[in-house]
């Protein structure tokens, strides 16, 4: 790492010498490796793939006007040359006060494990055959279309003018899988986890709940266009949060009057059974840092209580605007970057958004929640909610989902797309899961912590 | 440079390797947004990336952003070990065609290096098209500008002896206009890109395009809605690019490998029928004036235009060296990564169906009731082409008649493109940008005026 802080503090001098008043460095390093076995054709395929990406972000002032820029090249020259341009790009910035000032970073658990960081592809295969086992150990006419392995560690400094000096490593570890069952080929299901460590990825269990779940897919049924009672999973329930609702929170969109929620702080907004919170400390979470992409610790921030809203989130630009603390949320990230693990980028300015949004986990069992409905449907997967408007207004088709009737499931759902829009969706909220999973939307940064909730109706149209 | 990357690709072979290359890219970039006539972000940058690819029984690949020596041989290490361990496990080993090496330095052609321009020039020459396109008409109500320009330099090495360097330019302005009155809001979009310089912005006219753009919008905020069902459909050149796109990608030999895969329905149909008479379909990376242009594949082959599909016939798909000895066939430079990050694979640079000898008003002559789509919004791929088109007009009785608001339609490749009825002898390029997962390539897509004995328009 000292290296790593001697380039960062060589740029701050340079960036001095060049006239900035005040300058920021963030240099972000991933090192990410991934497996995946795929049958093409009829044959088993290897693809092997390690990268390591590392780049340098800097945001310079002078003169009170700021700039924005990055380089993955680390040469002397690449750096001035960026710095130059930075600072000819500068532009007048309302709430720009100067760099964040140095504050203890939050404290994090469960985030790093050298295991994890160093495993070897010997381990790695053991761990992909431990995966595969506990599938084929379901049901032995379950077919394994693609099944994948990645880890990844990534390390972040941020030095700047006004003293801050921090560092931070991170690892991250992924299963993947595309299952079907031999006789229904035409029916494919992708299955993929994310976990922080290599202790906390239950390959056996989840290897099961998949073979389990592709079983249960396999007979598909007609359904009837109409409001159904609805469980949503918790990565249905991350793709209709993940873009409008998520930048309806957002101080920068609520100060630009973009976003719906603007002035609602204490209204009742949502199903008094929602409580819902970001919080970028959370233990074991795939976005828990200890502090955000400016240097500022990171927080646990309620949003909602019991349906009420109750704030917004903040980085230090938008804090000043609104004489408010930041929340810790600024977050290097704009679309369409994604990544698998961390969808944060040295390339991506920064601005506010979400870390990992934790709904409150309820009192219902599964179980219970299934039990209780008559006649309702399950959704497991549905497409990306990011193509949403900011209206909140969503048509999605469904990917897989279950129908229940009498309290039980008794077939698949064969094609359908659900309407609505998603601030009156939250609304219907009539029962929330005890259960947990780290889950991340297909096409945004962050994570939803979320239990299966229930919704009381939802529009469902049949495509037969 | 190439020093180097001869000592990273002889590590490779010492080690065991049955063959190496490595690649680098740096990109010096600039991105400009203008939004309603005020700056939103400037973003300059360098970005430097490379690769090492070994085969050993499979392929391992190792992506960084250093050219440090001591980095690329521990990814050699890496790799190779990958590879090996990776081949073990799969049953039969992968092999590449054999080509002849190249060694060959392309240089940036005659044209204005945007390195050389001052971001105001570039930023001035936006100002005026928007204020040009705000002036339209008082109901505009948001303009947004997205403008970046990059110059590439790329250089490959590979153990058999190719050394090859090329520099790229590349210029791009993204426009979209929105108009309001009441509830009623309408968008448009306009898209100008080459690989060409800062003189894309001169002779591509973006204050014409702003202009137009505006008024266009303005006359769709009182245009009906279009109707619902099964029409006879003549869609525009831009519509005619998506078309030519997502089917050129079905005729990669990399998606025909995998049948099940959303791009997969062209497996096992070479030489059959895939589409109507009326189309033939050109994969072209070196005519000029186009919006991809490159001379050299990503692995290293000279690029050329290549025909895969000629009146309706499957002829061939576009390969790799390892699809290309798959099926025996031969790579003709059609290999593309985003970036030196990522693995090559046949993808189709600019798919272009060739025009005929009809007019446009021979193409419409004999719809007696029919819909005209014009312009792409958005549009997702694959089997079910779906894409929502800027507007449209009715066709009565072989002539235009009144305008009608941006439509979705949806095209099922297995049945629609055999509905296509004839092309016109105009043409036209859509530069495009293909998202797949964490990839993003520049393509394009273009062809003449199209005619569907029917296709299916939602509202």
């Amino acid at each position: 790492m000292t290296d790593i802080f001697s380039i960062a503090n060589r740029v701050l001098k340079i960036a001095e010498e060049e006239g900035a008043d005040h300058c920021e460095v963030y240099i972000m390093n991933r090192n990410k490796t991934d497996y995946t076995f795929e049958v093409k054709a009829g044959k088993k395929t290897f693809n092997g793939i390690s990268s390591t990406i590392r780049g340098i972000a800097i945001r310079a002032a002078k003169g009170g006007k700021l700039g924005f820029g990055y380089s993955s090249d680390f040469s002397e020259e690449a750096l001035r040359f960026t710095i130059r341009s930075v600072l000819s790009v500068a532009e007048e910035t309302q709430g720009f006060e100067g760099f964040t000032t140095p504050k203890t970073v939050s404290e994090v658990k469960g985030t790093y494990d050298d295991e994890t960081a160093n495993l070897s592809i010997e381990k790695a295969m053991e761990l992909i055959d431990l995966f595969e086992d506990s599938i084929k150990g379901v049901n032995e006419d379950i077919l394994i279309l693609e099944s994948s392995l990645r880890h990844c560690v990534i390390s972040t400094v941020i030095v700047n003018t006004a003293g801050v000096e921090v560092e931070e490593k991170g690892t991250y570890i992924g299963i993947g899988t595309t299952l079907s069952v031999k006789g229904k080929e035409k029916i494919t299901y992708p299955f993929n986890s994310s976990r922080r460590t290599m202790n906390s990825l239950d390959l056996e269990k989840l290897g099961e709940t998949a073979a389990n779940d592709v079983l249960r897919l396999t007979e598909k049924k007609s359904i009837e266009t109409g409001d159904y009672e609805v469980i949503l999973s918790p990565k249905v329930l991350a793709e209709l949060l993940s873009y409008s609702f998520t930048t309806s929170l957002c101080a920068d969109q609520v100060q630009a009057k973009l976003s719906v929620l603007e002035g609602k702080v204490g209204e009742k907004i949502a199903s008094e059974k929602l409580t819902l919170y970001d919080d970028g400390t959370y233990e074991e979470g795939l976005y828990t840092t200890k502090f955000d992409d400016e240097g500022t610790p990171t927080q646990k921030t309620l949003l909602i209580e019991k349906g009420v809203l109750k704030g917004f989130l903040y980085d230090s630009i938008t804090a000043n605007i609104d004489n408010v603390e930041s929340t810790g949320n600024c977050v290097r990230w704009e679309p369409p970057t994604w990544d698998v693990f961390f969808a944060r980028s040295f390339s991506c300015r920064p601005r506010v958004w979400m870390s990992n949004l934790v709904i409150e986990p309820g009192s219902k069992k599964l179980d219970e929640l299934v039990g209780e409905i008559s006649k309702g449907l399950f959704l497991l997967n549905i497409f990306s909610g990011f193509t949403m408007s900011p209206s909140g207004d969503f048509n999605l088709p469904v990917v897989h989902g279950y129908i229940i009737e009498k309290g039980e499931i008794t077939g698949a759902i064969k094609e359908a797309t659900i309407q609505g829009n998603v601030f009156e969706t939250l609304k219907g909220i009539n029962a929330v899961g005890a259960d947990i999973d780290i889950v991340i939307p297909d096409s945004t940064s962050g994570s939803l912590i979320s239990p299966h909730i229930r919704l009381e109706k939802l529009k469902v149209i049949s495509a037969d | 440079m190439k020093d180097v990357l001869e000592r990273a690709v002889d590590k490779a072979m010492e080690l065991g390797a049955e063959y190496a290359d490595v690649r680098v890219q740096r990109t010096y970039s600039n991105t400009i947004r203008i939004v309603n006539g005020r700056v939103e972000r400037t973003i300059p940058s360098v970005e430097l990336t490379a690769s090492i690819r070994v085969l050993k029984g499979t392929w391992g690949f190792s992506s960084l952003t250093s050219i440090s020596e001591t980095d690329l041989l521990e990814a050699v290490d890496k790799t190779f070990k990958t590879a090996k361990v990776g081949a073990e496990r799969i049953p039969e080993p992968v092999k590449i065609k054999e080509v002849k090496p190249v060694e060959d330095k392309v240089r940036l052609g005659d044209i204005q290096d945007p390195r050389e321009i001052p971001i105001e020039e570039k930023m001035e020459i936006i100002f005026e098209c928007d204020k040009a396109a705000r002036s339209i008409d008082a109901r505009i109500v948001r303009t947004d500008y997205n403008y970046s320009d990059s110059v590439k330099e790329k250089y490959f090495c590979s153990s058999e002896g190719s050394y090859i360097e090329e520099i790229i330019p590349f210029t791009e302005l993204r426009i979209v206009v929105v108009a309001r009155e009441g509830k009623v809001i309408q968008q448009t979009i306009g898209r100008i890109a080459a690989s060409a310089g800062q003189e894309l912005m001169a002779y591509a006219d973006p204050l014409e395009v702003s202009e137009r753009l505006a008024q266009d919008t303005v006359k769709l905020l009182s245009a009906k809605s279009p109707p619902s069902g099964r029409y006879p459909v003549v869609v525009d050149n831009g519509i005619t690019g998506l078309i030519a796109l997502s089917t050129g990608l079905m005729t990669s030999a990399y998606f025909a490998l995998m049948p099940e895969s959303e791009l997969g329905s062209f497996a096992g149909k070479l030489g059959q029928k895939v589409c109507s008479e009326a189309i033939t379909l050109t994969d072209d990376p070196t005519s000029a004036g186009m919006p991809v242009i490159f001379h050299y594949d990503e692995e290293g082959i000279a690029a050329e235009p290549v025909n895969m599909i000629e009146s309706g016939v499957l002829k061939t798909y576009i390969h790799s060296r390892e699809t290309a000895y798959k099926f025996n066939a031969e790579p003709r430079g059609h290999s593309r990564a985003p970036n030196a990050l990522f693995q090559p694979k046949p993808i189709v640079s600019n798919a272009i169906i060739k025009s005929s000898d009809l007019s446009f008003e021979e193409l419409i002559e004999d719809v007696k009731e029919g819909i005209y789509l014009r312009g792409v919004v958005g549009a997702t791929i694959g089997r079910i082409i779906q894409c929502t088109t800027m507007m449209g007009y009715r066709i009565v009785n072989g002539e235009i008649g009144e305008p009608l608001k941006g439509a979705t339609f949806i095209v099922d490749a297995s049945k629609d493109l055999f509905n296509v009825d004839a092309v016109a002898n105009d043409f036209d390029v859509l530069p495009l940008r293909l998202i797949e997962g964490d990839k993003f390539y520049p393509v394009s897509g273009g062809g003449p005026h199209m005619k569907f004995k029917e296709l299916k328009i939602g509202g």
